[in-house]
């Protein structure tokens, strides 16, 4: 949504106004207290047309008449980072991932082991599947591509999963299994809650009613995927706004939180649009002697363009499914507007559909279904998940994508996809702050890295230090990215407020504060002093 | 001038280079010294914060200037919103009741076997003029196997005191390339529009019982229809590319009386000004109105479809032509009737914006007194002249044109913009002759919603003697099969 240009005007007139936040003088918190234990929660219900009509209707027209500005996100440490807790864990963003780090993922027992016993029907969720315990007694959730789309969910299930992973998010173990009916068996006590009827006892007739749904492989065989029963007492999805009331960990409303405003960033790279509460599962876990509740990605397989498939929707990734605002210019060009995504046409592999980085404009990328905190996300935000993104280099997707185990070309067209999405979501989000990072001190100076070189994304530019509204210094960036500017001197705080220009304009003042004396050290990161977002040439404006 | 070549080449490559994105992917910041946690799980002696203190901040401002300077209009609409809220509330209370679970019961009700081929569903339509009709449609589908499927509809108000139908339908029967569709329909009509054959002029005049040639008054009849039809097809060709010959055997039972004067059911316009029929025209100049109509008509017809697909066609065209005639018969009635309807889909820039024009011509041959009225070509209505009022002009020839400009506003919503242009006289010559009578026009527009393969209902905001509406449940295309749709 986008914000009032006058009073954001207003705003920034008085941004300048009063004394600089500071922060306190401790190492920087890398882990949350989140994790207490506390009693158990009570099950969230998830209503489909309710949902539907509130974020579709109802929270897009308060939203326009609260007039919210932005909020910094609230999950952050003093780096502007986000600290490990029940919501994320810092993996590619803080070190480096091995490829086969990466394609094991959450995976640590492997896909299930034949045969599969069914012991229930798959139950929500418009794909056809079953649940089923393997040889080993693990429980999966078994779910199978569609026949327009061979290969799709499965292979996109997998790898969208590793990626998540991979970034830091909880996920689910998924996997890819093959089998043929005969490795089947049907537990004498199996339910099935059939589209019409009650829930009733499973028979092979329901059986093969959802293995008829799926494309067959070579020698009759099926392809699934198979996600490993999470440990833990379901307790329903994640509200996009407030708290789970009755979780006394959960006191940070959801749409302030920079793990789920950031995932926007990863949606749009990944086309992940089915974004709802029904896509993310609080768990009740037992763990170390707590019981407390993890919060969980979950679902994938719609990403890549899924979404699009199932739904026939070519403008999935641009339009929300009711989209006031694109609608309502359609209808007032009387269709003389032709949409980017009108001229979009399907790869060749309809295992991949119509993902494409043609005409990708991650500002511009809408998710399905509104979801609040994609609205609130910020610049830092946007950055904080951008730099995540660039992390992924080919060699690292490659070994994710093979877990897809798609064609040898469509898996090669998937990487090279990824990676042009990944380069554009940089150039958008990164290049839309000062994208100084990894602060350290090396003797009486501060250095950093410019992201925006490091990543390719720009060839030069030249930081300014900034003391009231006059650049009192510049320092151009080495070719490499590096740049050290000049420690002030002080005893106790100091706070340098930096600013990178490029040919193409100043990026925002970010501020970084150091404790001074015998021993100087980085205190905490402003990542963007303060006021609307900066627009400018290339630069996209906040949503 | 080799230098200026080099230059231009390599800034040329380079171009292209930058154009087509990263060749030379940069390191990924594999080398950059990240700051980040020891250890996924947290070691003993981390540093660790209860969640929203993790960013240490000392000190910050107790309110954002953005929050000062927003403070007063923030207060403003905060009544609209509490009050958008509060209704939503109680909507949202509502929904909350239609989970999957209960969206599996009602799916219980409306669909009556596992192969969901037998069920039914409300229906609902609303004309310009006369108000919503509500119904429900019983259906059996794909009764041998073939896409067969037998119908049982019934509704009551707007339009209709009430209308029955039974219906049988198969576009490849028992697999074969044969046609069949077979209809029974019972409706009592209460309050049908007569202006008058022709184009009369208006007349403020207070003399009773015109001519109908004479004057232009909006009157009202009743009607009371018995209707059975049959038409039989042969398909050639392949459904995208379709050709249909067949015929038709349409009986028309139909009996006239005075109007009513209120609608018996339900919503609908307060037209109790009309006079009745008697009042302001001599009926004994209505052949058929005081003695009823009973109308055997045989047509042979042809039908080319050559539309890309069915809902949402963006290319071709389709012509249905007919010839035939009511033989004589019993009460005095025998005539021949011909007519024809083109339209062609075009394109334009892309497959979802389509300008649709449209071409029907109508006659009937014979003598006066054996053609009865109701059987006479009309204008007006929902299919034939929007923006002016069902059957508003009638005579025995009609010429009709269209041109519509459909456009996509979302997935499965469009809209259109219309103009309708039509003519009624007595014969082509005068149809023609350039003096005299005008051509009626209507225009509007209207929403559509619909798939690739199916339109399931449209709204259309007609203007031309009256600015009507017409919405519809039904599979309403836009030109429908008006041989088999008489009113």
């Amino acid at each position: 949504m986008r914000r009032t240009s006058l009073w954001m005007a207003m705003a920034a007139a008085t941004a300048c106004a009063g004394p600089h936040a500071r922060f306190e003088d401790t190492p920087v918190v890398w882990y949350v207290d989140d994790d207490d234990d506390i009693p158990p929660p009570s099950s969230r219900d998830f209503a489909h047309i309710q949902y539907l009509t509130d974020v579709i209707v109802l929270r897009p027209l308060t939203t326009a008449l609260e007039l919210r500005d932005l909020e910094p996100a609230h999950d952050t440490n003093a780096l502007d980072e986000v600290p490990n807790s029940t919501w994320f864990t810092n993996r590619i963003g803080v070190r480096s991932v091995s490829p086969e780090e990466a394609a094991r993922g959450p995976v640590i027992a492997g896909p299930p082991q034949l045969p599969l016993e069914v012991i229930a029907g798959k139950g929500g969720g418009r794909n056809p599947g079953f649940i089923a315990r393997d040889a080993s007694g693990r429980r999966f959730v078994v779910k199978f591509d569609r026949k327009p789309n061979p290969l799709m969910q499965t292979g996109t299930d997998v790898l969208v999963d590793r990626i998540f992973w991979t970034i830091g998010y909880n996920v689910p173990a998924d996997t890819l299994v093959r089998f043929r009916r005969a490795d089947l068996r049907l537990a004498k006590d199996a339910e099935i809650t059939p589209k019409i009827g009650k829930p009733r006892r499973m028979t092979w007739a329901d059986v093969d009613d959802i293995l008829a749904t799926s494309p067959r492989g070579q020698g009759g065989s099926y392809r699934a995927s198979a996600s490993e029963w999470l440990a833990g007492v379901p307790l329903g999805g994640i509200a996009p706004e407030g708290v789970r009331v009755d979780d006394p960990n959960d006191t940070l409303a959801h749409e302030h939180r920079r793990v789920l405003r950031g995932l926007r960033v990863f949606a749009a790279w990944l086309s992940h649009t089915d974004m709802k509460e029904d896509n993310f599962l609080d768990l009740y876990v037992h763990e170390n002697g707590r019981r407390f509740v993890r919060h969980y990605l979950v679902d994938f397989g719609e990403a890549l363009g899924g979404h699009q498939a199932e739904f026939g929707r070519a403008e999935d990734g641009w339009e929300y499914i009711v989209d006031w605002e694109k609608n309502g210019l359609a209808l007032l060009a009387l269709g003389l507007w032709i949409r980017p995504w009108e001229r979009l046409r399907p790869t060749p592999w309809p295992s991949i559909g119509g993902f494409t980085a043609e005409r990708f404009a991650p500002a511009k990328w809408r998710e399905a279904y509104p979801f609040r905190p994609f609205v609130e996300m910020d610049p830092a935000d946007a950055y904080w998940a951008a730099k995540i993104v660039m992390r992924f280099d080919r060699r690292l997707l490659t070994a994710i994508v093979a877990q897809a185990e798609f064609p040898a070309a469509a898996s090669g067209y998937l990487v090279d996809t990824l990676l042009l999405r990944a380069h554009a979501i940089g150039r958008t989000w990164i290049e839309t702050v000062t994208a100084l990072d990894a602060f350290h001190v090396a003797g009486d100076r501060l250095c950093a890295w410019d992201l925006g070189i490091v990543y390719g994304l720009a060839d030069e530019g030249v930081v300014e230090r900034i003391i009231g509204k006059h650049v009192v210094a510049r320092t151009r960036i080495g070719t490499g990215g590096r740049v050290c500017v000049p420690l002030p001197v002080t005893d106790d705080y100091g706070v340098l407020r930096l600013r990178v220009r490029r040919d193409d304009g100043a990026r925002p003042i970010m501020q970084v504060h150091v404790g001074g004396g015998d021993r100087p050290r980085v205190l905490g990161i402003i990542r963007s002093e303060g006021g609307p977002c900066m627009r400018g040439r290339g630069r996209p404006r906040c949503r | 001038m080799i230098v200026f070549a080099l230059v231009v080449a390599w800034s040329s490559l380079r171009a292209i280079v930058q154009v087509h994105g990263p060749d030379a992917e940069p390191t990924r910041g594999a080398a950059l010294p990240l700051p980040g946690p020891p250890a996924d799980a947290r070691p003993s002696g981390a540093a660790h914060a209860e969640p929203g203190d993790a960013r240490k901040l000392r000190t910050r401002r107790r309110h954002e200037p953005e929050d000062i300077a927003l403070f007063v209009p923030r207060v403003i609409l905060a009544v609209p919103r509490f009050v958008i809220a509060g209704v939503f509330t109680g909507v949202s209370g509502v929904l909350a009741v239609f989970d999957d679970g209960a969206l599996a019961r009602i799916r219980r009700v409306l669909v009556w076997n596992r192969a969901e081929t037998i069920g039914w569903f409300p229906i609902a339509s609303f004309q310009g003029g006369y108000g919503i009709s509500l119904g429900a449609r019983i259906y059996f589908n794909d009764l041998f196997g073939h896409g067969e499927s037998v119908t049982i509809e019934s509704g009551a108000g707007g339009l209709y005191l009430h209308a029955n139908q039974l219906r049988f339908q198969a576009e490849r029967l028992a697999g074969s390339r044969v046609l069949l569709d077979v209809r029974v329909r019972y409706d009592r009509t209460p309050r049908l529009v007569f202006q008058g054959l022709g184009n009369p002029p208006p007349t403020e005049s207070a003399v009773v019982r015109f001519d109908p040639r004479a004057t232009s008054v909006r009157t009202r009849y009743t009607q009371d229809r018995a209707l059975a039809a049959l038409r039989l097809a042969y398909e050639l060709g392949s459904p995208r590319r379709a050709i249909r010959p067949g015929f038709s055997l349409v009986f028309n039972h139909r009996r006239f009386g005075r109007d009513r004067t209120r609608q018996a059911f339900l919503l609908g316009p307060d037209d109790r000004e009309d006079p009745s029929i008697a009042e302001v025209y001599d009926v004994s100049r209505l052949p058929g109105f005081a003695e009823g109509v009973d109308v055997v008509r045989l047509s042979g017809n042809l039908e080319l479809d050559f539309r890309d697909r069915g809902g949402l066609p963006s290319r071709g065209f389709r012509l249905v032509a007919i010839g035939g005639g009511a033989p004589p018969q019993a009460r005095d009635v025998a005539f021949a009737h011909y007519g024809a309807e083109a339209s062609v889909h075009l394109p334009l820039s892309t497959r979802a914006r389509v300008l649709v024009v449209r071409l029907a011509f109508e006659g009937v041959h014979g003598d006066d007194r054996r053609i009865p009225f109701s059987e006479l070509p009309r204008l007006g209505g929902p299919f034939r002249l929007r923006g002016y009022r069902l059957n508003r002009f009638r005579d025995r020839r009609l010429v009709l044109g269209t041109a519509e400009y459909r456009f996509p506003i979302h997935q499965v919503v469009g809209a259109h913009l219309f103009v309708d242009v039509g003519r009624v006289a007595y014969d082509w010559r005068e149809m023609f002759d350039g003096r005299g009578d005008p051509w009626h026009w209507g225009v509007g527009g209207g929403f559509s919603f619909r798939t690739l393969e199916r339109l399931h209902f449209r709204i259309d905001l007609g203007y031309g003697e009256d600015f009507l509406v017409v919405f519809s449940t039904d599979a309403m295309a836009a030109f429908a099969d008006r041989h088999l749709l008489e009113l």
